[in-house]
């Protein structure tokens, strides 16, 4: 093992509650992230990076109130009442990309918790019975998209001894009354978090008026997010999908700050300007990616670019939603969260998808069936036969997004290999390898 | 495992699959309502239209909606990931005349039961527009008379079991199976004249008490396994058992809902969001509690927990539920099922260790 391997394992080995409490790793850390050492290829990505090194910073260090979400709750809520908003999801892919999933995993296992549930909340459970995640002082969650977020909040609501609060969205977004129930239970998932402490921001006004900002601060990132959106249709498209789908992390977290409008201005300002590089190499094969990807470290990525594969648009990382009335905030976020194709049958999604194929003028997808996700491999085939409709022959790739244990990265790169080659012979009709 | 089901009376049934489909508004729609309890063979067909990560009974289900074995009219609770995906599924692979999907949501309070409220009202419409019937405040409170004469039956042989009645294991199961097949009338006629003892009479074998809490199981082989084993089932807290009945039972005081059409419908809202919780529902305190007085009015020794394999409600409560039962000094056996009983000699194993151990 080289030193700096063996030092990065000393040190994942050596992370404990206390050192996550203590100011000096976060120093650390965000003094790095200002360093002309941290060149992320994407300058935008250097004001995600510092608003969530920041936000967590301040939950493990308590210093306003923390709110734990699920990846599809609005956010703007959590924003708009002053309190710090912690997405263990996104958590617990980031403690995949940094190895240190296996360890929460066995730490799920060990408490109980069955193999063949979502890694994504294994991980946080571990994490969590380690006591390695910032405390929260209230859960919030969303029927969608899946069953996990409800059920293992409930989980840890019960293991903090604090109140989980669910707004259960309708499957069915044409329904007047039933999104204005959704709203009326934002609103009071909003009061309670506006009694947490009654922090705001600087904001001294009501929670009206408070809301009604960060559904202006959301719109605005929505309209730079739909430039980004605009940009990524070119031919050859200007940006990564593998790492962009590291955004879904602003998306979800983000909208309803300032950061979230700055970090999407400029990754559209940078996408339009002259001087952006672009993509290193030709772009041989369009792709569409369904789900999420292995957040460990894999060769995939590095496999796709050899192949000329470039990911041109994500499942999960679009603006899902339209513009929002500030005057009428929680009305406006019950739209949001019904707006979401995971609120609905999987013809919905399946119509999406052959949207966004046709858009973004994909010559393949890739659904990535995450083990434990049964909605979104449940809907899988459906979704590959209304593709192949429009002419887009799709992938089903059974893999795993955060248990190295259960990855089979040789299997994956045959089952890519073979399909990108079907692409490269447009007779061939049907359905994928 | 389909016996409810038969191509004479296909179109005049309607199937469901989930406790938390009001059973009443499909009678008074004119539809014998039929649980359906899966395929019992081979899955195959069903696996590659939806994925083997999905719960084996929604496996099960899909595949006799593929054979071609089930109601024309099918209404899903979209309770859970699966279902909501046999419910695509199904509108997209079967040959229905009606699929519904409700919503469900997770807790019974506030804007949540305002919406299933919303969605019982919904299905009422659509299944009107379905049979071409009007749902009348007539027809729902002869369905819901009929129905709570089911459930009380049911309410009585469960009650019975705890206090230790102890039928053969398939009989146990038998009833409950019964109940969410037959139509009400041809249920009560063969029940209701039925005793249970008294708790004496039928009397507990000399086996040791067990409660069983779970989902739902394929067949009686896990219960005939029990007592085989020197064990005796108290309670089967199970959605297609002793969590089945939704409403209260007829005590011969006045009825406890309007007259109305549309207060009948927000009768049936509130009864169904009020039943014994399912794991799926945020009321995890409820239902924790409900399965320890199973346990303490029973005298029960042990508990089994059997969950669908993948079945997300079950399996992210099963820890925690099973802390609480073991804190109270019972222990638990875990048998995770797939819907199948084709791995009876390691189950039996199990169990006979269990048993022994008790």
């Amino acid at each position: 093992m080289a030193l700096t391997d063996e030092l990065v394992e000393r040190f994942k080995a050596s992370i404990s509650p206390e050192l996550m409490r203590s100011r000096w790793p976060w120093l650390v850390a965000l003094a790095l992230s200002r360093s002309p050492m941290d060149r992320p290829s994407l300058r935008a990505d250097r004001v995600s990076s510092r608003f969530m090194l920041e936000s967590t910073r301040d939950a493990y260090l308590g210093r306003r109130p923390v709110v734990w979400s699920s990846l599809l709750f609005p956010s703007e809520l959590i924003h708009g009442t002053g309190n710090i908003a912690f997405f263990p999801e996104i958590a617990a892919a980031k403690a995949a990309s940094v190895g240190l999933s296996r360890r929460f995993l066995d730490a799920a296992e060990a408490a109980g918790f069955s193999q063949d549930l979502c890694s994504f909340h294994r991980v946080l459970i571990g994490a969590a019975t380690e006591d390695l995640l910032p405390h929260p002082d209230l859960l919030v969650s969303s029927s969608q998209p899946c069953d996990s977020s409800p059920l293992s909040f409930e989980f840890l609501a019960d293991y903090y001894g604090v109140e989980h609060l669910t707004a259960d969205v309708p499957n069915e977004n044409s329904s007047v009354g039933e999104l204005e129930i959704l709203a009326g239970e934002l609103r009071r998932v909003a009061l309670a978090l506006d009694s947490l402490d009654g922090a705001t921001g600087g904001n001294t006004g009501g929670l009206e008026e408070r809301m009604r900002d960060a559904v202006e601060l959301s719109n605005r990132a929505r309209r730079f997010a739909l430039e980004v959106e605009r940009e990524r249709k070119r031919v050859p498209s200007p940006l990564d999908g593998w790492n962009a789908m590291g955004h879904l992390a602003v998306l979800a977290m983000m909208p309803g700050t300032r950061a979230g409008a700055s970090f999407y201005a400029a990754l559209a300002g940078e996408l339009k300007d002259d001087a952006y590089a672009g993509l290193p190499g030709k772009e041989k094969h369009r792709l569409l990616w369904m789900h999420l990807k292995p957040y460990f470290p894999s060769e995939l990525e590095t496999f796709l670019h050899e192949k000329g594969a470039v990911i041109v648009c994500e499942e999960y990382n679009r603006c899902f939603w339209g513009e929002m009335d500030p005057d009428r905030p929680f009305d406006s976020l019950a739209a949001k969260a019904a707006g979401h194709f995971s609120a609905g049958t999987a013809e919905r999604r399946a119509a999406e998808m052959v949207r966004l194929a046709e858009e973004y003028e994909v010559d393949g997808a890739v659904h990535f069936s995450h083990r434990g996700c049964r909605q979104s491999c449940g809907s899988a085939q459906q979704v590959r036969e209304e593709l192949a409709r429009v002419g887009v022959r799709t992938l089903i790739l059974d893999g795993e997004c955060l248990d190295p244990r259960e990855h089979r990265d040789g299997q994956i790169r045959t089952r890519l290999e073979a399909f990108l080659e079907t692409l490269d012979n447009p007779q061939t009709v049907g359905s994928a390898p | 495992m389909v016996a409810g089901i038969g191509t004479d009376n296909r179109d005049r049934q309607a199937g469901w699959v989930c406790a938390y489909t009001p059973l009443e508004i499909l009678l008074a729609a004119g539809l014998e309502p039929v649980r359906l309890f899966g395929s019992p063979g081979g899955t195959e067909d069903a696996d590659a239209a939806l994925n083997p990560n999905i719960c084996p009974y929604v496996r099960a289900c899909l595949q006799q909606g593929l054979d071609g074995r089930a109601p024309a009219a099918m209404v899903f609770a979209g309770c859970c990931d699966g279902i909501r995906r046999l419910y695509d599924a199904w509108s997209y692979c079967c040959q229905a005349d009606f699929t519904f999907l409700m919503d469900v949501p997770r807790a019974s309070l506030g804007g949540s039961a305002a919406m299933y409220n919303n969605s019982v009202g919904r299905l009422a419409s659509a299944l009107e527009g379905y049979t071409g019937r009007e749902i009348t405040a007539r027809g729902l409170r002869k369905a819901i008379g009929a129905r709570r004469e089911v459930d009380g039956i049911l309410t009585g042989f469960s009650e019975a079991m705890v206090r230790g009645y102890d039928p053969p294991g398939e009989e146990s199961l038998r009833i409950y199976t019964d109940a969410q097949e037959l139509p009400p009338a041809d249920f009560i006629s063969r029940y209701s004249s039925r005793g249970w003892g008294d708790g004496v009479a039928g009397g507990r074998s000399n086996g040791k008490p067990v409660v069983i809490t779970g989902n739902l199981l394929a067949s009686g082989a896990l219960l005939e396994m029990i007592g085989d084993c020197g064990g005796s089932v108290a309670a089967l807290d199970l959605c297609s058992a002793g969590r089945f009945p939704a409403l209260t039972p007829d005590t011969g005081e006045a009825e406890p809902y309007p007259a109305d059409r549309n207060g009948l419908l927000s009768y049936l809202a509130r009864a169904y969001m009020s039943r014994t919780p399912c794991p799926r529902m945020l009321e995890s305190t409820e239902r924790h509690a409900h399965v320890l007085k199973l346990v303490i009015d029973s005298g029960a020794r042990g508990v089994i927990y059997v969950p669908l394999m993948f079945c997300d409600s079950f399996l992210y409560d099963l820890p925690r539920l099973k802390d609480k039962v073991d804190a109270a000094g019972i222990p638990g056996l875990v048998l995770v099922s797939d819907y199948r009983d084709d791995n009876e000699g390691q189950m039996r194993t199990r169990v006979e260790a269990f048993m022994e151990m008790l």
